[in-house]
């Protein structure tokens, strides 16, 4: 019925899935305005594109795979460059790896992950890693939706969300020590007053 | 923007008061009541079916609908329910035949902003202000006043006049002898057909926005400051054009359409909006406002 | 001791961990290993804390649908609402012969505007006869509808018929003048569109007098 320009079948899409891709919008730009925008844009160009809709994968995958690329999209217009799926996108990935991947003695996590520091952390991750792991850890997507809605091999989807929590653990424990040297400084200060 | 006159706070109140009077004695006195309140999510549909009589709606910010109705007759009855997100309103008859007189009812609603209408109210008047969900408004012989409002505009009406005053979003009216009022409005698109009405347009042309004016017999005047960005194509079979348009030829108009042979044709400015304004026998005046 | 080197062996039993294929040798490893227990731990705090961010009622603003619903419709994707006049009275809907009389007026309507829009730019005066011809076979169906409609025809508020009547003669006025206009001027295409407009408000008329309540005798 959408296909054939239903105004109310287009509206039920846009019910069905708004939350869904307006969240991933949202997560992947941090902030409300463009991530508004980016869910218009986003169903314009689903509903452009509906009648060429064939059914070859599951119709929210398809969907979701529009939103991702306009979101992608938008993100590479900036300075900032986007960063591909097949790329190292850490300098350290390959000579650190081990260490680094399991941490030691000093970096455990104190108590249960605080959602602030996890959300300002999943920004600062590069925009591949952070696609990935919103769209599986968040977002509940399994790899081969993940690899259809990327354009990547289910391998590559399961790596780079090994990478992605590696390095949330890494920004986690950098947000912690930062909290900790915080309050030691204004105990000291709280004493030498 | 507002403009307050200092008055006399005394002589305010017995204004009010007289004012007060005076609308209690010209109203008729309804016997029956009705008063409903119903909790909606985003977006309601708040349909309406009303063979006679006033229907005002105006919005609020809460996340709800109030209907208030009232009636004289015996004969009628109104009734509101819910279903689910949508809001029903419909004014029922108890007999067989009922006298035009007897199918009154008046109703004044308040809804979201975001609630999308559709008005069947045939005759009597209908007033909608500051609703911005779409609005599809029918009726028979009930003049339609809109104002402040956005979304997708839709209204058919046999005689009724149509006005719309500070409205914005995708316009269409049609009416068979009803005359058509565009005031101050932001549309990005109008389609407005009158056969023997008038159609006055005094309002802007967005850029890219298309405004398709058209009469039978009824005149039509549209008004433009000198500023203004529209390509003009208008044409009238037996009627007179005048056109007070400084209109040059433009590289971004569309290809002269051979219906306009006869007419004018020509950008103002940049030539952004497209403007087609055509009458059988009616005078066609574009003129620059003052 | 366990060595960084060895852990770094079992990264691949690590992420099948995390999607919950479990291996003997990893978990022999993880008895020993307190660096991986704990790294096990945090990603899986990680992911349970993101599993709830998914589940927050985040809400787009009501605006995007409105303004997404204009710019499609604006770009012909979703078609405007068509609106029906309503019966509200309490007597009987349309018969069917009626109903199908009035689509054949609609149809040939649309034969017309189909012939219309297929004419090339610049369309010859010899099409007039092709004109005549539609406009003999829609005057027909048209005044069979009307002559049916107006036998059964009842309209209880006088307003609203006195309008309706005032209408239907105004409409047969436009017809007669747009014909005429026609034969005036048979390589005017405005002047084919106001007679199709005018036949077009006709079947409109008659559809709407249709759906208010016909009372067939």
């Amino acid at each position: 019925m959408a296909q054939q320009g239903d105004p109310a079948a287009f509206e039920r899409i846009y019910e069905l899935h708004r939350r869904r891709v307006y969240s991933l919008c949202l997560r992947m730009v941090g902030n409300t305005t463009e991530a508004e925008d980016l869910t218009q844009e986003a169903f314009l160009q689903l509903f452009r594109k509906i009648g060429t809709f064939r059914g070859e994968s599951a119709f929210s995958t398809w969907l979701h795979r529009l939103a991702v690329n306009v979101v992608l999209m938008r993100l590479r217009k900036k300075t900032i460059p986007v960063s591909s799926l097949d790329e190292a996108t850490e300098p350290d990935d390959e000579g650190n790896g081990p260490r680094r991947d399991f941490g030691g003695p000093d970096l455990r996590l104190s108590g249960s992950i605080d959602r602030m520091n996890l959300q300002r952390a999943m920004e600062q991750l590069p925009q591949g890693y952070r696609a990935i792991f919103i769209l599986h850890d968040v977002q509940g997507y399994e790899h081969n939706e993940i690899a259809d809605i990327m354009g990547c091999s289910i391998g590559n989807s399961k790596s780079q969300l090994h990478k992605a929590r590696m390095r949330l653990r890494e920004l986690l424990h950098e947000a912690e020590r930062d909290q900790a040297r915080e309050k030691r400084r204004a105990a000291d200060d709280a004493l030498q007053n | 923007m507002k403009c307050t006159f200092p008055v006399p706070s005394i002589s305010v109140r017995a204004l009010h008061f007289v004012s007060i009077a005076l609308l209690l004695a010209a109203a008729p006195s309804f016997a029956n009541h009705l008063e409903k309140h119903f909790p909606v999510q985003a977006h309601p549909v708040v349909v309406i079916h009303n063979p006679s009589g006033r229907l005002t709606i105006q919005s609020w910010s809460k996340a709800e609908v109030q209907v208030v109705a009232d009636h004289a007759s015996d004969e009628i009855a109104v009734d509101a329910m819910q279903k689910g997100n949508m809001i029903d309103v419909r004014t029922r008859l108890l007999a067989q035949s009922v006298s035009p007189d007897q199918l009154r009812a008046d109703y004044a609603l308040i809804v979201p902003e975001d609630a999308e209408l559709q008005i069947h109210n045939d005759s009597g008047a209908v007033q909608v202000v500051r609703v911005v969900g779409d609005t599809a408004v029918e009726t028979a012989t009930a003049p339609v006043v809109m104002e402040d409002m956005g979304g997708h505009l839709s209204v058919k009406t046999i005689g009724g006049a149509v006005e719309c005053t500070r409205c914005s979003g995708r316009l269409e009216v049609f009416s068979f002898t009803g005359n058509l009022r565009l005031l101050q409005s932001h549309n990005s698109s109008v389609r407005a057909f009158t056969a023997n009405g008038s159609i006055f347009f005094d309002s802007d042309f967005l850029p890219n926005g298309l405004y398709m004016l058209r009469t039978f017999s009824g005149s039509i005047a549209v008004l433009f400051s000198p500023g203004d960005s529209f390509t003009l194509q208008t044409g009238s079979l037996r009627g007179a054009i005048n056109n007070e348009a400084r209109l040059t030829p433009s590289v971004r108009a569309p290809a002269r359409s051979s219906r306009f042979a006869s007419g004018m044709f020509g950008s103002n400015t940049q030539g952004s909006a497209r403007v087609e304004v055509t009458s059988f026998d009616g005078t066609i005046n574009i003129r620059k406002r003052e | 001791m366990i060595s960084g080197t060895e852990c770094a062996c079992f990264a691949g039993d690590f992420e099948n961990w995390m999607d919950g294929r479990r291996s003997a040798a990893f978990a022999e490893h993880l008895a020993g290993c307190e660096a991986c227990r704990v790294a096990l731990t945090e990603t899986e705090a990680i992911c349970a804390e993101a599993t709830k961010l998914g589940n927050e009622p985040w809400e787009p603003s009501p605006r995007i649908w409105l303004s997404l619903k204009a710019q499609l419709a604006a770009e012909g994707i979703i078609r405007a609402p068509r609106w029906n006049w309503r019966a509200i009275s309490a007597r009987s809907l349309p018969r069917p012969a009626l109903a199908f009389a009035y689509a054949a007026v609609l149809l040939v309507a649309g034969v017309l505007v189909i012939s219309k829009a297929n004419q090339t730019e610049h369309a010859a005066w010899d099409k007039e006869p092709e004109v005549a011809s539609s406009a003999a076979v829609y005057n027909t169906q048209l005044t069979s509808t009307e002559d049916q409609t107006m036998l059964a025809w009842s309209e209880p508020d006088p307003e609203i018929a006195a309008a309706i009547k005032t209408d239907l003669s105004l409409a047969d006025e436009h017809i007669s003048l747009c014909q005429q206009t026609v034969r005036e001027q048979p390589q005017s295409e405005l002047a084919r569109d106001y007679l199709n407009d005018a036949y077009q408000q006709k079947a409109e008329l008659l559809a709407t007098m249709v759906e208010r309540g016909v009372n067939l005798q």
